[in-house]
């Protein structure tokens, strides 16, 4: 069943079948009793979690393994799909707020600004970068390019790299007023802070570079002891939250394909 | 010393702008007054500098560059040590990302240093752009580049580069350098390290950076290396100055302010804790 | 006609307009204002546009579109450049695709052989061709073969079919690779499993004409060769359910997206993690029992200490049993220390991650400047931009500030 067809007009029709089928089905099971909806969401969930492991757990070469890349492709396709989600969101957020003319409407044209600039150029200096532009000599580039490189380069870039670099302030900010030492777990916690902190800097380690780089000595070196830290005590204690991080990841795999997880599975809201 | 100790009292209401306007200053003192002072480079470093040395000749090693222009600020000191690296032993890489404006940048770092080391696009380094789908597609790309990318990232098809013909699988690469500001490890420990036994090594920023070694410890990592630091450790290995250096006197500088801010508030914290004690008898 | 642009003015343009995006942002630190919010809302376009023209780019076309509505096909070799092989010329006027086609005489020559093409194939269906003959040949035959090399067994295999020539003018002939002759073992072991097969590496591909072919006379034209998988229609049903998403919109059809959504959270998330775990956790565990005997002092030291962090902290979050005893309550108390520890290095490497992003901008502001002039002028200019950015960031705080008094009042 599942042959790719190699006429053209066949396969259109194909399509519009099977997009008729999907209809007719969804149809059929919208005017089915939510029970029955229930029922059918945990069977197909089931079987669509069974695909990966089993495919794993038995060994290679079998029955399973020729539809790997195939349902590989089709989990990128549905998780793309997604993506409009978001976009249909904030589009309708900042749609209404140009609609009623809110206090927002500035912004929100700000919004819609970049958004379309991005779309538009991005579209065109992919699938068609020669569209109503002239060619480029040495030393220059095609009109579209040079956009995309300015949207990119010069906005994208530096105002996603702002944005995450304010943090440098609250985080000061935030150490300053909240990082008092009244108790003894606060002073483990600002000790090891202190250490790592300046380990991390040449000017901490020039602090400590008097004491000799053999001997028992060294462990008092402030990048050996911060590497110490890391090595002895940070890096057990972040395996032991690892395992318990994998101890909660199968449980919550487990709750998703036994439909126990009724945030956004069968029965959720 | 009351004096003191009541200035320190007020010092912690003072205004969040004030900090700022401290740190900005700090900051960027170094940038216009030059200080030098040595990087010692530490042990995952100089793991990650072996791994690289260790890459058999034929081999390529795959840069992945799972980072954005967010924490471009740490990787991209990183990942332009080891491209450096990678240039001087003549061996080629290809870029892969699973973060959208991740190859990009790496091709941005490259095409900038292959001047220098005459270094070809399509010949020595390739660029196969955003892939998408974790890990059941790097899964893939693993068994098959060709099949899950059938062209680079300017749509130019795999045929028609020449490095592309001796790089087929995970067998073809030698190493795997990721960096990230993200948890991605992981993908490419069940697909490369995993599947294929292909070692990796992994340049990762400062905040996710304690949460590696566990994996370094297993020998899952070949090496990593953290922060600006780590970058800055790198080009000590390679006897280079550039950004990770460059940028380690302002990174002092904050990092002391820091610290001081810490202190005084703490002061002030205890001596105002004193002198209600003080009243109180 | 939209002009080229040259890259020097490109690069002064983004470095300005980039400075420009910067300081509008760190315009946030003296208080929430206008400059900020209109740059805010205009990243959050960008950035909705960029990741909308990669989705489409990276997944939705070649992922789900092109499978659907086209044949997948790639080209083996396309017939346009020059094939210096004797009784074979570029034909630049009699051609179907591209550039040219080959005029091929067989008369002259009667195999040519192509090497040089693209290795790694795949899992196609079935070969296109576009062949010219100047006049029928009714016994005429082209043999087609495809010869490989087969990295899993290490010998050479080849797939051969022949091609009638009983038609003249252009045609495109389609060859169905099930109908080809098969000689050794052309395809990949990792794959080959019922239909489903990956051919090894191509490394030529050989037309050879038969004795009645030769002896007629006839010119054969050859031009763009493909290997094709076909065009797949279920992909339609790909999109239903990827559609399916959006009737989260709607609560009436709101159980369409919860089914979507579930299906595509088991398939992937909750299905690879079984297969995660298995691959990546038990080097952890195996590497936590560590040897204290038979290795040196030092190390010994070391692994007891990390055998012993790793269970306080395990038994610190081992919740199932109650922190009463003295046996559960001392590793779990000593637990939590260690856990302090641990963040405080975590905290010490997150303000150094965060700083070297604020230097970054640092870098770029002042070091970056591709203008030509000394570095105190540099530095001039972005303190200038700053002032103005701020004093505008100012000026909105202020209007803001009156026109909520003059609602107020």
């Amino acid at each position: 069943m599942f042959e790719p067809v190699r006429d053209s007009w066949l396969n259109i029709a194909l399509i519009f079948m099977a997009i008729f089928i999907s209809i007719l089905v969804l149809a059929a099971i919208h005017s089915s009793p939510p029970q029955f909806k229930r029922i059918l969401t945990v069977v197909v969930v089931f079987f669509a979690g069974l695909y990966f492991p089993v495919e794993f757990y038995i060994p290679r070469h079998n029955f399973l393994t020729p539809f790997r890349d195939s349902v590989s492709n089709l989990v990128q396709v549905l998780a793309a799909f997604t993506f409009g989600l978001g976009v249909v969101n904030l589009v309708l957020i900042h749609g209404r707020h140009v609609l009623r003319r809110t206090t927002n409407l500035p912004f929100s044209l700000a919004f819609f600004a970049g958004f379309l600039l991005m779309t538009v150029v991005g579209f065109i200096q992919r699938y068609s970068p020669q569209l109503w532009a002239k060619k480029a000599g040495s030393g220059q580039v095609v009109f579209w390019e040079g956009m995309h490189k300015l949207l990119f380069e010069g906005m994208l870039l530096p105002l996603t790299s702002t944005v995450f670099s304010l943090l440098a302030f609250f985080i000061v900010s935030a150490a300053y007023r909240a990082f008092r030492i009244r108790t003894l777990e606060a002073g483990l916690l600002m000790a090891a802070a202190i250490i790592v902190m300046l380990a991390n800097v040449p000017v901490g380690t020039w602090l400590t570079s008097w004491l000799p780089a053999e001997g028992w000595l060294k462990w008092l070196r402030l990048e050996n002891a911060a590497i110490w830290l890391t090595t002895q005590i940070n890096a057990p204690t972040q395996r032991a939250i690892l395992f318990g991080l994998w101890v909660g990841a199968l449980g919550a795999a487990l709750r998703i394909w036994l439909s126990l997880e009724r945030t956004f599975a069968a029965g959720g809201r | 010393m009351e004096q003191i100790a009541q200035w320190l009292a007020k010092f912690q209401s003072i205004d969040r702008r004030i900090i700022y306007l401290c740190v900005s200053i700090a900051i960027a003192l170094p940038f216009i007054v030059t200080i030098r002072l040595p990087v010692i480079p530490t042990l995952p470093t100089q793991k990650f500098y072996e791994a690289v040395e260790k890459v058999p000749k034929g081999k390529v090693v795959l840069i992945a560059a799972d980072f954005d222009t967010g924490t471009e600020g740490e990787n991209g000191p990183q990942v332009q040590a080891v491209l450096e690296h990678l240039m001087r032993r003549r061996i080629p890489f290809v870029i892969i990302g699973l973060a959208i404006q991740g190859p990009q940048l790496v091709q941005n770092y490259a095409d900038r240093l292959a001047k220098k080391y005459g270094y070809r696009y399509g010949q020595d380094y390739v660029n196969l752009g955003y892939i998408t789908g974790g890990q059941p597609a790097l899964e893939r790309f693993c068994r098959s580049i060709w099949q899950m990318i059938p062209k680079d990232a300017k749509g130019t098809p795999l045929s028609e580069i020449p490095l592309m013909r001796k790089v087929r699988s995970a067998n073809d690469i030698g190493l795997v350098a990721e960096f990230t500001g993200a948890g991605l490890l992981g993908y490419y420990i069940q697909t490369f390290w995993g599947q294929f036994k292909v070692p990796l090594a992994q340049g990762c920023t400062g905040i996710i950076g304690p949460e590696q070694f566990p994996y370094l410890a297993t020998g899952q990592l070949s090496g990593l290396m953290v922060g600006l630091k780590g970058a800055a450790e790198y080009e000590a290995l390679l006897n280079l100055r550039r950004e990770g250096y460059r940028r380690m006197m302002p990174q002092s500088m904050g990092h002391i302010t820091a610290l001081l801010l810490i202190f005084l508030g703490n002061l002030g914290m205890w001596l105002t804790y004193r002198r209600r004690q003080i009243r109180r008898l | 006609m939209l002009p080229p642009i040259s890259e020097e003015s490109l690069k002064i343009l983004a470095y300005w307009i980039g400075a420009v995006c910067t300081l509008g942002i760190y315009t946030i630190l003296y208080r929430e204002n206008r400059v900020y919010r209109t740059l805010e809302h205009f990243y959050i376009g960008l950035a909705l546009g960029f990741g909308l023209v990669e989705t489409v780019n990276k997944v939705l076309d070649p992922q789900w579109f092109r499978p659907m509505v086209t044949e997948t096909s790639v080209t083996v070799v396309s017939f346009d450049k020059s094939p210096q092989l004797t009784g074979v010329a570029l034909d630049k006027i009699l051609k179907q695709v591209g550039d040219g086609a080959w005029k091929w005489t067989p008369l002259e020559t009667h195999q040519i052989q192509i090497t040089g093409i693209p290795p790694e194939w795949g899992a196609p269906n079935y070969l296109k061709i576009w062949l010219h003959l100047d006049k029928p040949v009714f016994k005429g035959q082209i043999k087609l073969t495809i010869r490989i090399h087969n990295p899993d067994t290490k010998k050479e295999a080849s797939l051969s079919t022949n091609i009638p020539t009983d038609f003249s003018g252009w045609r495109e002939i389609r060859l169905e690779l099930r109908d080809f002759s098969v000689q050794g073992e052309p395809y990949r072991d990792f794959e080959k499993v019922g239909k489903y097969r990956v051919l090894g590496d191509v490394v030529a591909i050989e037309f050879q004409a038969n004795d009645s072919l030769v002896n007629s006379g006839a010119t054969v034209h050859l031009d763009e060769l493909r290997h094709c998988i076909g065009y797949r229609w279920w992909w339609a049903f790909a999109s239903v359910v990827g559609l399916m998403y959006y009737t989260v919109l709607s609560p009436r059809f709101g159980w369409m997206s919860r089914l979507s959504l579930s299906f595509l959270m088991s398939l992937s998330a909750a299905g690879y993690t079984f297969k995660a775990f298995a691959i990546e956790v038990p080097p952890h565990i195996q590497d936590s029992f560590r040897p204290i005997f038979g290795t040196d002092f030092v190390t010994a030291i070391n692994n007891a200490i990390f055998v012993g962090v790793l269970l306080c902290v395990m038994v610190y979050f081992f919740f199932s049993v109650e922190h009463r005893h003295i046996l559960i309550r001392g590793p779990a108390s000593l637990g939590r220390w260690l856990l302090m520890l641990t963040f405080g290095i975590v905290f010490g490497n997150t303000v150094m991650g965060r700083f070297s992003l604020f230097i970054s901008r640092l870098d770029f502001l002042l070091l970056q400047n591709p203008v030509e002039a000394d570095r105190w002028t540099k530095l001039g200019m972005v303190i200038g931009l700053a002032i103005v950015l701020f004093g505008a960031a100012f000026l909105s705080v202020e209007y803001e500030r009156r026109r909520t008094q003059r609602v107020a009042t």
